[in-house]
């Protein structure tokens, strides 16, 4: 058999595939019984409906009863003792009364899909959107949950959905990475930069953080060193190139040497194409206001507020969509830093009308934007938008104005390629707690199996040895949820 | 699945001196079905493990028949139990399995159809047919022919051309002394030789100048601070816990100098298994005895699965099986090169791996949390809080276990062992596996069985791993792969938890136990040629590697158990070894018949790991600190270290001469892993990382020529050269002497003078560290 760096490089690298065989640092079957080479279309194993994918992760644990799922048992019980008739074990035992949403709820679209007033700008894109409600995790442990959710396993090592995507379907533009996290412009979520490390997949799969707005938005892209000037550093480029060519060219059997030469070209290339991408100088008016970059910026931790919500979380999203206008394959926004008091997340044990109104209306404009101009492009069809949390959060007040972690339910949605909008799929029960149908709960194995669909994977198999174990992204589990499909 | 059918071997081994052959047509029925029964059904029904009651290992267990009766009724398939539960379209059997195919269930078929026959005296089993379990026996050295005789040096080159004679392939040429050189500082120090040093060794013409080099090298002690780094990849080391919340531990690193110590002192290898596994029961007074221990708490720990959730919750219950979890896998990954963490859901399902095995081996463990221990330098004094303290865990366990009678007395004992603790000099500290919650210190964020005198946690088979179906209670004990030695513990009814890492222990370092010894020439093999002679060095099982040169893995493998089990003089015979002397560039046409070089026909050219490329940068410019030992340096700036630490890379100053240490000595972040280190493909501390991946892209090329380490120290090592040297030409000279390790040829001098003469040196020694020549080890 042929392996698959010489299938590529014979194959004339079309596809985008020498970038991707020359990165290989070591062969694996990467995909068993693929029918052929992956595609710039995608496409490992059937006909993809979409080649992008976009994951909204909303790290501290988002209310599902406070945005997606509308629960009128909550407004009609509030204030009672909640007793759903079983024992309950909350994480920080809060187990106060029955609490309703602080906000209200109003039907949008012609699904009459019921959304929360702090997510209301999503009412004009509820008919594009898939809804799950039935959503279960594993723990109460925001750490081992985010891993479950951002990687399909607890704990860590594991590559994120991301690495996996990239893993199997390589890159659309050479110049750029393939997966691009966005983080909250405070800092990382819990577990850190884990959450998209390789794992056991070749570390060019680990997703690369953009800090849209920073001086130096991405590491190391240009020298910050005043004894490299633009003439020293394009011309020891050119020498490093000429004196590594020669080397490689005295043993041409170890492709390493040619592959170091052709990274410092990408390398130059992607200077070029990565401050183009993230300048947002030429967006009109319109699409700035759109995304909401017409808000303040007021930074916290004076307090958490919608202006600065409103404005990282928007400038994200834009530059979000230019990055996959431009072939980035995956890209991965975070609202919410870690778990430090005062809150800077959706951790809200104590208030959520402090941490979640902000919170979820910026998070609302910059998402419904979104999914607008990627509509109004045509790049929706073919791009996959998740929106995900660790966990939930419990139907009971805790310190009366906050919840506590519900990882017996929670919501995601998706939106876009191959999704059938205005489709709420696997209702939870009538508070919230836990599934209608307890014996079919949906997981993110699903999740992740579906969006693979999506793209032309079989997620049972996309696998990579590690340790003696052929591991994939939905570990032993997952089913495609084709009832959320169009 | 089916192809594990079809990769495992089959075994028939005989139980009595006498076998009793079958008639013609009955044997041959029997050799039919004996792989079907072998490969699917004996891994649950053997005489040992009999699900169902059932054994069909032997013709005596199939006649026994299982807990619902007979298994079959020779002569009549229809009805036979064994053959109703396998055929249909949904079977009963295997449980959990794939369905026998339809030509399978007609052999069975035929085979009770005539009587079943079974030659009396044969038992099937997959006991020590694999590979990797078959007993360590040392084969002889293949027998050489003069011609190829004259290219040997050590018996492990006629193991290596006996394979070449197969495949027709032959030896690369030997290196030249300069790439040997180069070769040898890096694989052992992980360093460059400076000028005087090659200098010193290409002008040595002693027949023996080669062999001299190889023993000043292992006696340097830069050589542990290298080859420790290849073991804290194994064990998963890192200086902070991960998870959420990802705090610093500062006291990991004396284990992390403990591996350097017993490297440097060439520790025997089963004193060093013994020591990281059980040496706080073993050698209770000394320093590497409690140090040691360290390597049961080298992996992640979730700190608020443990501190903020009580065990008595679900989620507490499932951080601590996590915890356990990480310790049992990382313990048979490391030593016996077994991935077990494969039967916490379900049976191994290639390898005979239990869920009883699985739990046994978490049993093992239950009593222990990773936290502090306190150690003490002086052995006196070590004794004396041995005893106190082993003192004080019994009357906890008394108090625990009795009644009110003699309470009183109990805790006035109590009282008085505190008050001589009290009295003894504070003690070192080691993050290490520990009964916590018998703390000097009172205050503490968890608790774990320290309260209760270390009794461990009852641990029960879990159904699917989920902690709220417990099944029944797992025995202390091991995996069953070496039939020679018990897979569960004799251990008293009122043993103590050390007990039963004590029997752990000494299973691990039997001389029975192959994979130990196999296990570890590997590792040591691998981390010398760029390539195990297993390719998978920490799985030996069926989803790994088969050895390219398993005499040769059995030749090593009992030499060294046999022997002193001296690492150091393991590197020397390989180092020794033509093969291991070979130039990286070998005949062209080889690569046809093996482009891998599975088969060792050259040298493999190895890209310095992320560590090297930090060393190496820090010794040409002249900064880098040797001094060995003690507490990790940072890259980062930290903040907010009480709550939520963040690790700030990006405000380090990298001309903090504080940072100027060995990569070794780094402190090492498991939540956010250094980035550049890790574009360098440094392992990933949540990881147990047998293998390093190496990666090519365009990031690393950005992070080599623009990271602000590399800038600061092209600057460094620009100041360096002007001082040693004149002339820019004997500056670019040196710069290629400090980091290639020769001199620059006419071609090469003359456009980097070119372009020193215009950018200046600074410039120039950012371009010599992002040669191919300066990343990469012929």
């Amino acid at each position: 058999m042929i392996d698959r760096r010489e299938f590529l490089f014979q194959s004339g690298g079309g596809l985008g595939g020498i970038a991707l065989a020359y990165l290989l640092g070591e062969e694996q079957a990467r995909a068993t019984g693929s029918a052929g080479p992956p595609g710039a279309d995608g496409g490992l194993h059937h006909r993809p409906r979409a080649k992008r994918v976009v994951q909204l992760f909303m790290s501290g644990a988002a209310s599902h009863v406070d945005t997606f799922d509308y629960k009128p048992a909550l407004a009609r019980d509030h204030g009672k003792k909640w007793d759903p008739g079983e024992n309950i074990e909350l994480f920080q035992d809060g187990h106060g009364l029955t609490l309703a949403s602080p906000w209200s709820w109003t039907r949008y679209g012609k699904s009459g899909k019921f959304l929360n007033e702090i997510v209301a700008p999503l009412g004009e894109c509820v008919d594009d959107m898939a809804f799950i409600h039935s959503m279960v995790g594993k723990t109460g442990v925001h750490s081992q949950a985010t891993y479950l959710q951002a990687t399909g396993f607890q704990t860590p090592g594991f590559p994120g959905m991301g690495s996996w995507i990239s893993y199997g379907l390589g890159t659309l533009n050479e110049n750029l990475p393939t997966f691009v996290v966005l983080p909250d412009h405070r800092g990382y979520a819990s577990n850190g930069p884990r959450n998209w490390a390789p794992g056991f997949l070749p570390a060019e799969h680990q997703g690369t953080i953009i800090w849209p707005g920073l001086e130096h938005p991405i590491a190391n892209l240009f020298p910050q060193q005043g004894f490299v000037n633009p003439q020293s550093d394009r011309e020891g480029l050119e020498l490093i190139k000429k004196l590594n060519r020669r080397q490689a060219a005295l043993d041409t059997t170890d492709s390493r040497l040619s592959a170091r030469v052709r990274s410092y070209e990408l390398a130059a290339s992607l200077q070029l194409s990565a401050p183009e991408a993230l300048n947002i100088a030429d967006e009109p008016r319109d699409i700035r206001e759109m995304y909401g970059l017409h808000y303040e910026q007021r930074e916290y931790p004076k307090e958490i507020n919608s202006g600065e919500e409103t404005y990282h979380f928007g400038l994200k999203c834009l530059v979000a969509r230019r990055l996959l206008e431009r072939g980035v394959r995956f890209v991965q926004i975070w609202s919410g830093n870690d778990n430090r008091h005062p809150r800077r997340n959706w951790d809200s044990h104590e208030d959520l009308r402090r941490d979640h109104g902000p919170l979820s209306i910026g998070m609302a404009r910059g998402t419904a934007a979104l999914i607008k101009d990627l509509k109004d492009r045509g790049l929706l069809e073919d791009t996959v938008i998740l929106w995900t949390t660790e966990f939930g959060r419990m139907p009971c007040a805790q310190s009366l104005k906050g919840r506590d972690h519900n990882p017996f339910t929670f919501t995601n949605w998706l939106a876009g390629g191959g999704i059938r909008g205005g489709t709420t799929y696997g209702p939870s029960d009538e508070w919230g707690y836990k599934p209608a149908d307890r014996d079919n709960p949906t997981t993110v194995y699903d999740v992740h199996a579906t969006i693979l669909h999506l793209l032309g994977i079989d997620h049972e198999r996309l696998t990579h040895r590690h340790n003696g174990i052929d591991r994939r992204l939905t570990d032993v589990h997952g089913h495609v949820l084709h009832d959320i499909l169009a | 699945m089916q192809s594990s059918v079809r990769n495992r071997l089959i075994a028939i081994t005989t139980l009595l001196t006498a076998v009793v052959p079958l008639p013609g047509q009955a044997a041959d029925l029997f050799q039919q079905v004996a792989p079907i029964l072998d490969a699917r059904c004996v891994h649950c029904h053997n005489v040992e493990r009999t699900k169902g009651k059932l054994a069909l290992d032997s013709a005596a267990g199939l006649r026994a028949g299982g807990r619902k009766g007979a298994a079959i009724v020779p002569g009549s398939p229809e009805k036979s139990r064994l053959f109703q539960l396998i055929r249909g379209a949904k079977p009963q059997m295997p449980r959990g399995d794939d369905p026998l195919s339809a030509e399978q269930v007609a052999v069975i078929g035929r085979w009770i159809s005539d009587g079943a026959p079974w030659p009396e005296g044969v038992r099937l089993g997959q006991k020590e047919t694999w590979w990797s379990v078959v007993p360590l026996e040392q084969p002889t050295v293949p027998r050489l022919s003069a011609e190829e005789s004259a290219v040997t040096i050590t018996p492990i080159d006629a193991f290596v051309i006996a394979r070449h004679r197969e495949k027709k392939l032959s030896f690369a040429a030997p290196a030249d002394r300069l790439t040997l050189v180069r070769r040898i500082y890096f694989d052992l120090l992980g360093l460059p030789p400076t000028p005087a040093e090659v200098a010193e060794f290409l002008s040595d013409d002693n027949d023996q100048a080669y062999e001299k080099l190889v023993d000043r090298l292992l006696a340097s002690p830069a050589y542990g601070e290298r080859w420790a780094r290849h073991w804290l990849d194994v064990v998963h080391y890192a200086d902070s816990h991960g998870y959420d919340k990802d705090k610093p531990r500062p006291n990991a690193w004396p284990y992390r100098d403990y591996v350097i110590r017993a490297l440097n002192v060439d520790k025997p290898y089963a004193r060093f298994v013994q020591e990281q596994v059980a040496g706080d029961v073993l050698y209770p007074s000394t320093v590497d005895g409690i140090v040691a221990t360290g390597f049961i708490a080298a992996g992640p720990w979730d700190f608020i699965g443990h501190a903020e959730v009580p065990e008595s919750k679900i989620d507490g219950q499932i951080a601590r099986h996590l915890d356990r979890d990480d310790m049992v896998a990382t313990t048979l990954n490391t030593f016996v090169s077994t991935t077990v963490q494969c039967a916490q859901c379900h049976d191994h399902k290639f390898d005979p791996i239990t869920q009883e095995d699985y739990y046994g081996l978490q049993a093992v463990f239950a009593a222990l949390d990773r936290a502090d221990r306190p150690y003490d330098l002086d052995p006196k004094i070590a004794q004396k809080r041995a005893r106190l303290l082993s003192h004080k865990r019994d009357l906890l366990r008394h108090k625990a276990q009795a009644t009110n009678d003699g309470s009183e007395k109990l805790e006035q004992g109590l009282a008085e062992i505190n008050a001589a603790l009290q009295q003894l000099p504070e003690p070192q500290v080691v993050y290490g596996g520990t009964i916590h919650g018998m703390d000097l210190k009172k205050k503490r964020a968890f608790s774990g069985t320290g309260a209760r005198g270390g009794i461990p946690r009852p641990i029960h088979v879990l159904a699917r791993g989920d902690v709220l179906v417990p099944g029944k209670p797992a025995v202390p004990g091991t995996v069953r792969l070496i039939s020679s030695l018990p897979s569960r513990f004799e251990l008293l009814d009122d043993h103590l938890e050390g007990d039963r890492r004590k029997a752990l222990a000494a299973w691990l370092v039997s001389p029975q136990n192959a994979l130990t010894w196999r296990s570890i020439v590997n590792r040591i093999w691998q981390y010398h040629m760029g390539r195990g002679l297993v390719d998978s060095p920490s799985d030996f099982g069926r989803m790994g590697r088969q050895p390219s040169h398993p005499l040769l893995l059995d030749w090593l493998a009992a030499e060294f158990r046999d022997s002193e089990q001296s690492i150091k003089a393991l590197h020397r015979l390989i180092l020794l070894s033509a093969v291991y002397r070979q130039s990286t560039v070998g005949d062209p046409a080889h690569a046809k018949i093996d482009g891998s070089n599975e088969f060792l026909w050259r040298m493999n050219r190895r890209r310095l790991e992320a560590e090297s490329v930090r060393d190496a940068v820090l010794a040409a410019s002249g900064k880098l600190d040797a001094r060995l030992g003690g507490p990790g340096f940072q890259t980062f700036v930290i903040e907010n270290p009480q709550h939520s630490p963040h690790y700030q890379y990006h405000k380090h100053d990298p001309d903090d001469p504080k940072s100027h240490r060995r990569s070794v000595y780094r402190f090492i972040v498991r939540s956010q892993v250094d980035p550049f280190m890790e574009t360098l493909d440094c392992a990933d501390p949540s990881l147990m990382v047998d293998k390093r991946s190496e990666t090519i892209s365009a990031v690393q090329a950005l992070a080599l020529l623009n990271d602000r380490f590399m800038l600061r120290m092209c600057e460094h090592f620009a100041v360096r050269l002007e001082t040693l040297a004149d002339s820019l030409a004997e500056r670019i000279e040196l710069a290629y002497q400090l980091t290639i390790g020769r001199t620059p040829s006419d071609e090469e001098r003359e456009v980097i003078l070119e372009y020193a003469a215009k950018h200046g040196l600074a410039n120039t020694c950012r371009v010599i560290f992002n040669l191919n020549q300066f990343l990469f080890v012929d």
